[in-house]
Parts: structure tokens; sequence; C-alpha cells
């Protein structure tokens, strides 16, 4: 492949669109062709991406030549200079009908689309920005494009890429919740590439005179990203950066909590929050973190630890917000709780969490009473609203309120008890949600024999990696090596034993 | 808060105050005045003899003006001036003696002269109630100490003077530096009596460390129980009352607090805080041993029988007798200086040890008899039986209906597996999360501080926040 590049490489680049058309229809390479395309819009000053946008001189719409899965390289290149400038109103016409991109997005090549990240990051983000420019009440009808796009990348749904934070923005957004959960719930194993896969560098040798060329143009092109926004284009800000990561999981972390799956919602504010980072904190991780303190209010009725690795300036942070307070008074401080909302009633609202803190002091009686059956075994209704604070309102009297509190969290599996019909409520000793069955061991056995399979599988990866071999290897010299290794294969020896131990004492038990 | 003085609570003033002397027994009467104004004729009376005694007049002025507001309008009593001012006279001409005198000792730099000179302002403006002066003084004459038994003896005032004032906090303080200073003159006391007959350095020391002991024991007998209640105090007066119980009741025989007996506190007061404090924290073995079985703590008790009686009752769980006792002596600790403040929780702790206690044995017990055996009201009973339970003292659960206490059922099996799963479920979510920040840091996406011109991050985010979740 490298030797075919090479004699392309070494052509003069094209100035016009007649030219890079010609020089995608002639290319053979795409790996050459997406390092040539890159060069050229690196080369000059801004007009490059006006060139690819343009149409050809007979007014002929240049896609319409290109096939669109042999040449997805030429495709992303002109398709998303193209819809940005016209998102950024630098030209006004040329505008590709819509059947022209979602045919791009069934049609593309995968691998192709693989070796121009960028490009399918701005044609995405342009996307967007451009149907909401246009039309605002179209952009439900980028969603599909976009799940289109991630279904299809080469690294599957499971490659973190800008465009998972986009498209879980974009489904936040619309309030397209449902369809953003099959993308959600794939854990993420892997991450789009971070930097553009330089091929020249591996390459160096064969095509030193385009290297010198792209060290010779790095000037001016860090002076056109100073100069013009949509000249980022070119640069690293396409590829996946640590925002990418933090918007993703915040609008996953929504979509959960909208759509009231709690543990997930927990789950994806967490990684929010416990994000690496370098020394301060992103606004993301804050806002996280209230809402994260929102949703364990909801879900455990008070906030967890976080784990060490986070930072300690977000507590502290957050220990001054009137969020803090709301966490004290959960959940049977009503009246506190009320307060704090109407005093603070600006902050939440300003930080559109006002929905979220109602929602929390809906829960608060369902806590209040949770917390009831560990002191009562049997109350009355009417004690029930002395505990909880209930008040006659317009969801009927007091009592009624007891009573369909506590049968709506009889129903839910929320506590273990009983209400009779002289309106006292049995708490059960035992909740039936702890009682274990054979099943119920074994379900939660297999989970845990996948889970150590897979930390089994990853421990090896680890140890074949180059990496790790580099350190061992060192550490031999020094006469250590060996005997770690030993240990450590004794070690997982034990633990399968272990494995085994536990089969067998759980037909012991069980039979 | 008024601790009243009747048949149901007695309080013998003149044989209660009659233990105490100097300014202790002043600030005792004072207290006494502020809360019990059923007596305060009585307790005024006994007051002003004493205040007339000394030499403070801003105190007298106090003095008057608290019992004036407790008394009627035709009790009403005046200052009586021409005594305060002829002592006010006095003591400035004391003052000036004294002040003249540091100055010509400063001036002859003569130390131990000077370290005298302090002490004595020390001592003269602690007798006018001049406190911080006196404290001042006090620690100024530690720098012209010249042997540790001064640095002792400059401790020992400054422990009387803060507790005098109530400072328990920086009690510590000087119990630590007297103790160093106790070391340093065992030690130098020693080396001077094995001096001279030991040739060697190296056995110098040995014969020093030989001999340590019986000096130590001599010097130490004389302050070590004063620095033991100073300890105890402080842990008392910062309701430590675990550490208190243990300092009180280890303390050593009552002829070791020497001039503090009266002065500061009086044994029987020591029983009370020990017995109190033990009580409310230790356990009944605890008790046992080092109350019931103590002979040195036994020496404290003699003096307040009533403490025994209360000690006897909680170890034969007749609770009801023990919260009787603590009411019917309730204004006797009320009135005491350094016990007040904790009267009201010690006793809250003590009544709920006994709650927990008396349950113990039960699998499940009406609240009506639970409240017959502590002579309590139900609803009392009851919801100080909620609290334990809330705060996990009592393993149960209240049948409201029948009002009945009965002890949790805990199958173990569930529970271990409850517990089990938990922890599983939990070590899966950890490291799955820890994968993926291991993943995020391998592929250096780390939050970085924002540029100047760059700050994606709240910007993304202010997109996102247009979102709400009404719903």
């Amino acid at each position: 492949m490298a030797n075919q590049a090479q004699p392309e490489n070494q052509q003069q680049l094209p100035t016009s669109l007649d030219g890079i058309v010609a020089l995608i229809t002639s290319s053979t390479s795409p790996v050459a062709l997406a390092e040539q395309l890159r060069e050229f819009s690196k080369n000059r000053d801004g007009e490059q991406e006006l060139i690819l946008a343009s149409s050809l001189p007979g007014g002929q719409e240049p896609l319409e030549i290109l096939d669109v899965k042999n040449h997805t390289v030429g495709w992303a290149f002109i398709l998303s200079a193209r819809l940005a400038a016209i998102a950024s109103k630098t030209i006004e016409t040329g505008v590709p009908p819509l059947q022209a991109l979602s045919h791009f997005c069934e049609n593309h090549d995968p691998e192709q689309a693989a070796l121009v990240p960028d490009r399918m990051t701005l044609f995405a983000r342009s996307l967007v920005e451009y149907v909401e420019l246009s039309n605002e009440h179209e952009l439900p009808a980028c969603v599909p494009l976009l799940l289109t796009l991630l279904n299809r990348s080469q690294g599957g749904l499971a490659t973190l890429s800008p465009i998972h934070a986009l498209f879980a923005r974009l489904c936040v957004r619309t309030r397209n919740f449902d369809v953003s959960l099959p993308v959600l719930r794939t854990p993420i194993t892997a991450f789009s590439p971070t930097h553009i896969p330089s091929q020249s560098q591996s390459q160096s040798t064969a095509s030193s005179s385009s290297l010198a060329g792209a060290m010779v143009s790095q000037p001016s092109s860090e002076r056109s990203t100073a100069k013009s926004h949509s000249q980022k284009g070119a640069g690293s800000e396409l590829l996946l950066n640590y925002t990418d990561h933090l918007v993703y999981h915040y609008a996953g972390g929504l979509t959960f909590a909208v759509l009231n799956h709690w543990a997930e919602a927990e789950e994806f504010f967490e990684i929010v929050v416990t994000a690496p980072i370098q020394s301060v904190p992103s606004a993301i991780q804050l806002e996280a973190m209230k809402k994260l303190a929102l949703v364990q209010l909801i879900l455990y009725g008070k906030t967890k630890e976080l784990p060490k690795y986070t930072s300690s300036a977000l507590p502290r942070l957050f220990r001054n917000s009137p969020y803090a307070a709301l966490v004290n008074a959960f959940p049977l401080q009503r009246r506190e709780l009320r307060a704090t909302l109407d005093k603070e009633r600006s902050v939440f609202e300003q930080d559109k969490n006002l929905g979220l803190v109602n929602l929390v002091l809906t829960f608060a009686p369902r806590w209040c009473l949770q917390k009831l059956t560990a002191t009562y075994s049997t109350l009355s209704l009417k004690e029930i609203v002395e505990h909880v604070g209930l008040t006659d309102g317009t969801a009927g009297t007091a009592i009624e309120q007891a009573r369909e509190l506590a049968s709506s969290m009889i129903a839910n599996g929320e506590i273990a008890a009983e209400l009779d019909a002289e309106g006292f409520v049995h708490f059960a000793d035992v909740d039936p949600a702890h009682v274990i069955s054979k099943e119920k061991v074994e379900r939660l056995l297999r989970g845990a024999q996948s889970h150590a399979s897979m930390l089994a599988d990853l421990d090896r990866e680890v140890l074949r990696s180059k990496e790790f071999l580099g350190k061992a290897l060192k550490n031999r010299d020094d006469g250590w090596g060996a005997s770690e290794d030993d240990m450590m294969f004794g070690g997982m020896a034990e633990m399968k034993g272990r494995g085994h131990g536990m089969d067998w004492a759980e037909e012991n038990l069980f039979e | 808060m008024i601790a009243p003085v009747d048949d149901a609570h007695p309080f013998d003033l003149d044989s209660y105050i009659s233990a105490y002397t100097g300014r202790t027994a002043v600030y005792r009467l004072c207290h006494i005045l502020q809360l019990a104004p059923s007596i305060s004729q009585q307790t005024f009376a006994r007051a002003l003899e004493r205040i007339r005694a000394g030499r403070d007049t801003q105190f007298y002025a106090a003095a008057v003006q608290v019992y004036n507001q407790h008394a009627d309008s035709e009790n009403q009593v005046a200052v009586d001036a021409a005594w305060a001012e002829s002592m006010n006279a006095q003591n400035a001409v004391e003052r000036n003696k004294l002040e003249v005198e540091l100055k010509t000792y400063q001036s002859n730099m003569i130390k131990e002269s000077i370290r005298m000179a302090h002490r004595d302002l020390g001592n003269f403006y602690r007798s006018v109630g001049d406190e911080s002066s006196s404290l001042k003084h006090y620690t100024k004459s530690r720098e012209f100490c010249t042997a540790s038994q001064h640095v002792l003896d400059m401790c020992i005032s400054v422990l009387e003077l803060l507790i005098e004032q109530r400072n328990y906090s920086h009690v510590a303080t000087y119990v630590f530096k007297a103790d160093a200073a106790l070391d340093v003159a065992s030690a130098t006391g020693g080396t001077a009596a094995a001096g001279t007959g030991a040739p060697s350095a190296a056995l110098l020391h040995k014969d020093a460390s030989a001999q340590k002991k019986p000096a130590t024991s001599a010097e130490r007998e004389k302050v070590q129980t004063k620095l033991e209640l100073a300890t105890a105090l402080s842990y008392l007066g910062q309701t430590l009352y675990e550490k208190a119980a243990s300092a009180f009741v280890n303390m050593g025989p009552p002829k070791g607090l020497g001039d503090w007996n009266g002065k500061i506190v009086t044994p029987g007061d020591i029983a009370i805080y020990g017995v109190l404090c033990s009580l409310a924290t230790k356990t009944r073995s605890a008790i046992k041993s080092s109350i019931m079985e103590s002979s040195t703590f036994g020496v404290y008790i003699e003096h307040e029988p009533y403490v025994r009686d209360l000690v006897d009752a909680y170890m034969a769980s007749k609770f009801k007798t023990v919260l009787d006792i603590l009411e019917q002596y309730s204004t006797r600790h009320y009135l005491d200086i350094h016990l007040f403040s904790h009267v009201h929780d010690l006793t809250n702790l003590i009544r709920d040890r006994a709650l927990a206690l008396y349950f113990k044995p039960f699998a499940s017990i009406k609240l009506e008899s639970m409240a017959l055996a502590f002579g309590l009201s139900m609803e009392e009973i009851e919801r100080l039986v909620i609290g334990l339970i809330k705060s996990g003292e009592i393993n149960a659960r209240i049948d409201s209906r029948n009002k009945i206490i009965t002890a949790k059922q805990i199958d173990q099996r569930v529970a271990l597996f409850a517990r089990a799963t938990e922890a599983g479920n939990q070590i899966e979510a950890t490291n799955r999360k820890l994968l993926l920040r291991m993943r995020l840091q391998q592929a250096d996406l780390i939050v970085k501080a924002p540029k100047s011109q760059n700050n994606g991050g709240p910007s993304g985010n202010m997109e996102l926040m247009v979102i709400n979740m009404a719903d």
C-alpha cells in the first residue's frame, strides 16, 4: 500500500474541485487519498474548505460523480466541508438533499470512514448545526442518521467517538430518549483516535517529501487555527477529547434519569464526576455532581460516598451549594426541604434542576416510610401521616395519601408489608426480596464467573502487552521478574481452585 | 433554668459550702445564687461573708446584682460602697507595691526574685479577680524559673486558675508541662542523691535510674493526684465522658489532693463526677471492677453515700430507683459548677443505657410494663425507645397498635446472602468503572485545565442545560 501511495504523494496537489474530484476518482488507495486530502485542506487558509464546498464548473454536483461506497473518503471531505460552510453561513447554495445525507450514512464504507474520523465528526456536527439553523423542528430527523453512523462505525457502539457525544446530546435535546438506550447500554471498551492517524509517520522514509511539505505548512496551519473558527475543523478539535466523554456520559445520565432508570443514571453521572482530571475539574463535572446527589437521594434516600479517586475540589464546591442543604434535610425534615426549595428556587431553576429537585421532594415520603420500617413492626395510617408529615391537599386527605403511599410502595416492592382493612400497616420481618433461591444464587454465580473470566482475559491481555513485557523484562534483568511471574500464575491457579470450591459448596447447600 | 430546693430535692447549703474554701466557694455560692432563688437569701449571706473576707470588689458588685435580680423589691440590697472603695484603695496600694518590687528586681536582674515578684503579682491579681492579668504574670514567671520545682509550682497555680475559670481546654497543656517538669525534677533529685558516692558517669546514671523510683514517688505523690484531677476535669469540661470516667475512677487517694481538697473540689464531688460519667459510658463489668471493687475510689464514695446507692441500684437493674435518685439529687448536681452543664446530658445517657440494658433479655415486652419499671409515662417511654431504636442501641421494632416492643429476628442466612449479593454487585460495578477510568487515562482523555480562549467544558454544558427535567 505504501508503495502505491508514493507516486501520488509526489503529485502536485490540485487547486480546484475539478482536480480534487479527479484525484479522488483516480486514487486507488483510500489511505493515501485521506492523507492527500488532509494535506490539501491543511495547506492554505480557509480557501481549500471553500473549494471543497463549491460545485464543479458546469454547476454539476460533484457528489453525483463519486460513488459513496468506493469513494467514502472523498464523500466525507466534500460533504463535511459543504455542511460546515453552510452551517457557518459562508455559502448559501448547494445544500445537499436530505436523501444524499442519509444515503451517505447508510452506504458509506466503515473502513474508509475510520481513516477520516475528524471528517466524520465534522460531518455529524455540521449536520446537526445546519438542520438546527434551517429548521429546528426537523432536528429529530438527524437522530436516525447519527444512529446509523454510530452503528456502522468500524469500532461499533463500544468505541467512544465524538459522534457518541453528539448523538446523546441530540437525543436529549429532541427528547428521543428511548432511541439512545441501546447505544447507552453498550459498555464503552475502546476509544476512537485522539490524534490523526498519520500514515506518513509509519512510512516516513517512503514519503519524505510529503512529510517535509507538512512540516513547512505547520506554521501556516497554526495561524489559520487562530484566525477562524471554522478552520479549527482541520485540527484535533474534531477528534475525541475529554469533553466528548464527559458530555456523552452526562447526556446519558440525563436520559436514564428522565426514563426513571435511576441506577444507570447514577452510574453515568458518577463516571462524569470521577473522570480523571489533571488539576481543575470541569464545569460539567460539577453539574453532574449535583445531579448525582439528587439521583442518589431518589435511589437510596441518601447520598453515597464517592470513590477515593474523585477530585477533592468537587465535594468542596458541592458543600457550598444549596444542594448540600437539600441532602442534609432529606428525607425527614419536610419543612426544611420545602424551605430550601423555596429559598433556592432561582438557583435550581438556573441549573435546570428544578424538575429533578421537585421529584426528589416527592420521593421524600417514600424514604420516610422506608425508614419507619426499621423502627416499627405495625403502624396505623394515621401515625404514618404524622411521621411523614403529610397534609390534606389536592391529592386527597392526608390519610388517603398515606394509604396510597403505602400501597404503591408495597406494590413496587419498596417495602415488605401488608395493609389491613382497619388501616394498619404490618411490616414484615424479612424482606422477601432478600430471600434466596437456588436459581438466584446460580444466576449470581454465573454473573460473577463471567465477570471473573472477563477480568482474567484482561489480565492475560495485559500480560501480553508490549508495555508490560517491556517492564517485566527490565525487571528480569534485576533478577526479580521470574519469581513475580511464578507468583502470578500461582495466584491464578489458586483462584481457579476457589472457583471449583464454590460450585461444590453450592451443590451442598441446595440439594 | 432554676433548680428547686424542697423536700423532694434536698440541698443543705451550709454543710455543702463549708467544705469549700477560697475563691471556689465564692464562685459556687454565686452559681447557687443564680440557679436556686428559693434559698438566695441564705446563699447571699454566706457569699457576703466570704467576699468580705477577700478583696475582690468587682465580684462583690456582681453578686449583689445577681441577688437583686431574684429578690423581691423590699429585699433589695445596695452595694456597700464604703467597703468597696476602701478595698479598692487597698488593692491599688498593694498593686503598686508589688509592681515597684518587680521593677526593682528587674533592674537588679535577680532571676529568682523576679520570678517571685511575678508569682506574687499573679496571686494578687487572682485574689482581686483579674484573671487575665493573673495568668499573664504566672506564665511570665516561667521565664525566670531556675528549678523544675518552680515550673511545677507555676503549672499548679495556672491549673488552679484555669479550673476556677472553667477554662477546660487549656488544662491539658499545663498538665503536660507539669508532668515534664516533674520528670526533670525527679531525675535531678535522683542524681543528687546518688552523686555523692559514684565516680563514673555511667555508673552514676545507673544508680540514678535505680534510685529514681522512690525519689519519683515522693515528688510525684504530692502533685500526681492533682494533675489527675485536672485532667479528669478537663475531659468532663469537654464532654469526653468516657475518658473522664476512667480518669476519675483511677485517681489516687484523696490525701493526694492536698490543699486542693476544698480549694478546688471535695472528694465527694469526685465521687459524683466519676460515678455519673461511668454509669453514662461504661459497661456493667467495667463499673463493677472500677467502682465497686476499687478500694481507692471507694474512699471517695464514702463522702457521698447516696452515690453508692445509685451504683448498687444500677447494678441490681433497679432502674426506677436509679432515675429516682438522679432526680432527687438533681439539684445537688445542677448546683455544682463543674457538673452543671453536663447534668442533663449525663442523665439522658444513663437513662438510655438503662433502657437498652433493660430490654436486652426480652424477645418482646409491652411498653406499659417497661414504663412501669422506669416510672415513666407511656408517651415518654415510647419516644425514648424510638430514639434508641433509631440510634441502634436497641435492636427491636415497635408494634404501634398493641404497644409491644419486639426484638428483631434476624435470619442470619438471609442477611449473609443479602450482604454477599450486595458486595458482589458492588465489586462488579466498581471494576467496571475502574476499567473505564483506566482506559480513559490510557487514551489520555483527562480533563485539562481550561485555556483562556477555549472554554469547551462549560459551553458544552450550557447547551446541555437547556433541557429541563420537568416530569
